[in-house]
């Protein structure tokens, strides 16, 4: 009976700190999905309204459709600038292209160091070091370099930058799946008379594809979100989403929180979808260990 | 064209460490050969180099009339079964015993006709539609078998295909080795660390130690004539009994002394005076009651008795750390701690000296070879 007891009291105090955990988690995003719905005179309440009544979709109507906000007295209305279909068609474009770039040339690297040690495994560290500067630093040297290629402002200049800094990840990720891969099975192909490349193609990458969708998903996050160098080196036309949503604050209309929640939702949608979309994988390929060991 | 030839192959690895050291062999088409020795011999490495998934330091591989050196894996014309089979998770079995013909742009309907074919040859029919994670050890080895005999190769290599499953089903899938060897007719290299593998299996045994060959020869040659105290010792099971001590000659009658223990030696013995190890395999010795009539070479005690049903093992403490073990009839009865008397077949006996080769009589032809 002791140990019983000893073992519900364990239970639910686990269970009462992890409720917390989730409350502290869940709390932003309450708040904003509930935000995006508010009228303006709620936004700034205090004591803060839970729960927006009536409920609007003036928010969406505005930040996404460019329609005007309705004229109220005591309230400012915005004269930001905003372009959200651009900056989200650029965030796809520039995201993707990146994480898919970043993630074949990262599984490339990763394949040569944990099967021909191209670079020794030891300096393969090093790599990750190169993340561990803080990116301020590149920030304005690559803003001048930018400029005299006149790669500023464009899709290619933010894809190559961004695949350049996630290639460490993509390249660490993927050789971990590599590892897991014994070397007999593409030695097998090999004397079944398969090419190395074939071999890599037919056994290497469908083994480890979970690990390749995880790893991508990973990279496609750091992309999509990534702000400072975005805000640097973007002006209009290549501007991404999160540059976008730092623009709701103005000299006389203040913090315009129902419009900045309304295109957050927008900005965190297309990354929970695919998260859905591809969770099967996900799993598997964070969890490694996939491949069963005869 | 399924001979291999071998020609002063050598295979260092980073940091100096030799492998394999200058080996000349010659495998005869047709030949089943047991490469056999301890872990680390250098007899996986040899079987790698054949196969060419490792690059000699020095040295030809012929395979046939061929110098293969130059040839990738795949354009030997070779078959290796792995170790750990390396079969491929994420296909039927279907598609990992047709990949080889899949590779060789043999068309589908073709490729289902050879699949089907070999894997009735092998037993496995019914399971082509599954995956190797559903496969028990035995049909994952079969599969294994399937994949490399689909591609009708001339020469067979199996690197300790066996050494993943239980003992029973081990001797199972060594009959059904022996099998394919007798029906398909080509070439076979069989890696093993197992003598007992060995002795069943081969035409000829290659012993390698430290990535040297000590002794090539038929299973029989190897077991009752070895070259060496390394080759007699690993060979037999029981293990062969070796006591180290000294021969003597007084009078012209030999004897062997090993502190206070006395052998008197009959028959031919080598001309060395000093150091030797003897040794008598544990079926050449007979065991009677201590008083008893009849030769006795000298008395012992019974530490041990194991019946294994047919025969029993007796551990025998003859006054030395080591035990001595006999083997004896199964039907009779012994007693732990009876006194007993020992008697050597002294036609029976191997000498060894100090630098562990065989010490033979002068005179002596080799008896089996």
């Amino acid at each position: 009976m002791r140990r019983d007891t000893r073992r519900k009291v364990f239970l639910s105090v686990r269970h009462a700190l992890l409720s917390l955990w989730l409350l502290i988690s869940i709390l932003p995003i309450y708040w904003m999905v509930t935000t995006a719905f508010k009228l303006p005179e709620q936004w700034y309440t205090w004591p803060p309204t839970w729960f927006p009544s009536p409920p609007t979709l003036e928010n969406f109507y505005v930040t996404w459709m460019g329609y005007q906000m309705i004229p109220r007295p005591g309230v400012v209305l915005p004269t930001i600038n905003l372009d959200p279909l651009l900056a989200l068609g650029n965030s796809v474009v520039i995201a993707g292209s990146a994480t898919l770039l970043s993630v074949a040339i990262g599984l490339l690297l990763a394949y040569g160091v944990s099967r021909y040690q191209i670079i020794p495994e030891k300096r393969m560290f090093n790599l990750l070091i190169l993340r561990m500067m803080p990116p301020i630093v590149i920030a304005i040297p690559l803003v001048i370099w930018y400029s005299t290629l006149r790669f500023l402002d464009t899709w290619h200049g933010m894809i190559i930058i961004y695949t350049i800094t996630t290639i460490p990840y993509a390249a660490w990720m993927t050789k971990s799946f590599i590892d897991e891969v014994p070397e007999e099975m593409e030695q097998a192909a090999q004397l079944l008379g398969a090419s190395k490349l074939r071999a890599f193609f037919t056994i290497v990458v469908p083994l480890i594809r979970s690990g390749i969708v995880a790893t991508c998903m990973f990279i496609l996050i750091l992309t999509w979100s990534e702000y400072l160098l975005a805000l640097v080196m973007t002006a209009a036309d290549a501007q991404t989403m999160p540059v976008q949503l730092s623009k709701f604050e103005g000299a006389s209309e203040g913090r315009l929180y129902g419009l900045q929640s309304a295109m957050s939702i927008g900005v965190t949608i297309p990354l929970i979808v695919i998260g859905i979309l591809i969770h099967k994988h996900l799993v598997r390929g964070f969890s490694f260990g996939m491949i069963r060991r005869q | 064209m399924g001979s291999i030839r071998l020609e002063n192959l050598r295979k260092e690895f980073g940091g100096g460490v030799v492998a394999v050291a200058n080996t000349n062999l010659t495998i005869e088409e047709g030949e089943f050969v047991v490469l056999v020795g301890p872990s680390g011999c250098g007899k996986t490495t040899t079987l790698r180099m054949i196969a060419g998934l490792e690059e000699p330091t020095r040295g030809d591989i012929y395979i046939g009339a061929v110098r293969v050196n130059d040839l990738e894996p795949g354009a030997r014309d070779i078959g290796l079964v792995f170790q750990n089979l390396a079969l491929f998770p994420h296909m039927s079995v279907f598609d990992n015993i047709g990949f080889g013909p899949k590779m060789k742009k043999v068309d589908p309907e073709e490729r289902r006709r050879l699949v089907e074919d070999v894997a009735r040859m092998v037993r496995i029919h019914p399971l082509l539609s599954k995956l190797p994670g559903q496969l028990s050890g035995g049909e994952a080895q079969r599969v294994a078998l399937a994949r490399t005999l689909i591609t009708q190769p001339q020469v067979f290599l199996l690197d300790e295909p066996l050494s993943n499953l239980d003992a029973k089903l081990r001797k199972e899938m060594r009959a059904e080795v022996d099998r394919l060897h007798k029906e398909l007719e080509t070439t076979f290299v069989y890696v093993t660390h197992d003598q007992e593998e060995a002795m069943t299996l081969a035409d000829r045994i290659v012993v390698m130690r430290d990535g040297h060959i000590d002794q090539v020869g038929t299973p029989l040659e190897i077991y009752h004539d070895p070259v060496n105290l390394f080759v007699a010792d690993f060979f037999g099971s029981p293990p062969m009994n070796l006591l180290e001590g000294e021969t003597h000659r007084e009078n012209g009658a030999p004897s062997f002394r090993a502190g206070e223990f006395i052998v008197h030696l009959s028959g031919s013995v080598p001309e060395v005076e000093g150091p030797v190890t003897l040794g008598i395999r544990p079926e050449h010795m007979a065991v009677g009651d201590a008083g008893s009539a009849g030769d006795k070479d000298f008395s012992a005690k019974i530490v041990l008795v194991e019946p294994l049903g047919k025969d029993i093992l007796l551990y025998l403490d003859y006054g030395s750390e080591k035990n001595l073990i006999a083997v004896v009839e199964g039907h009779r009865n012994f007693q732990t701690g009876a006194a007993v008397s020992v008697h050597l077949q002294q036609d029976r006996l191997y000498y060894f000296g100090a630098d562990e080769r065989r010490l033979r009589p002068a005179g002596a032809v080799r008896t089996a070879s």
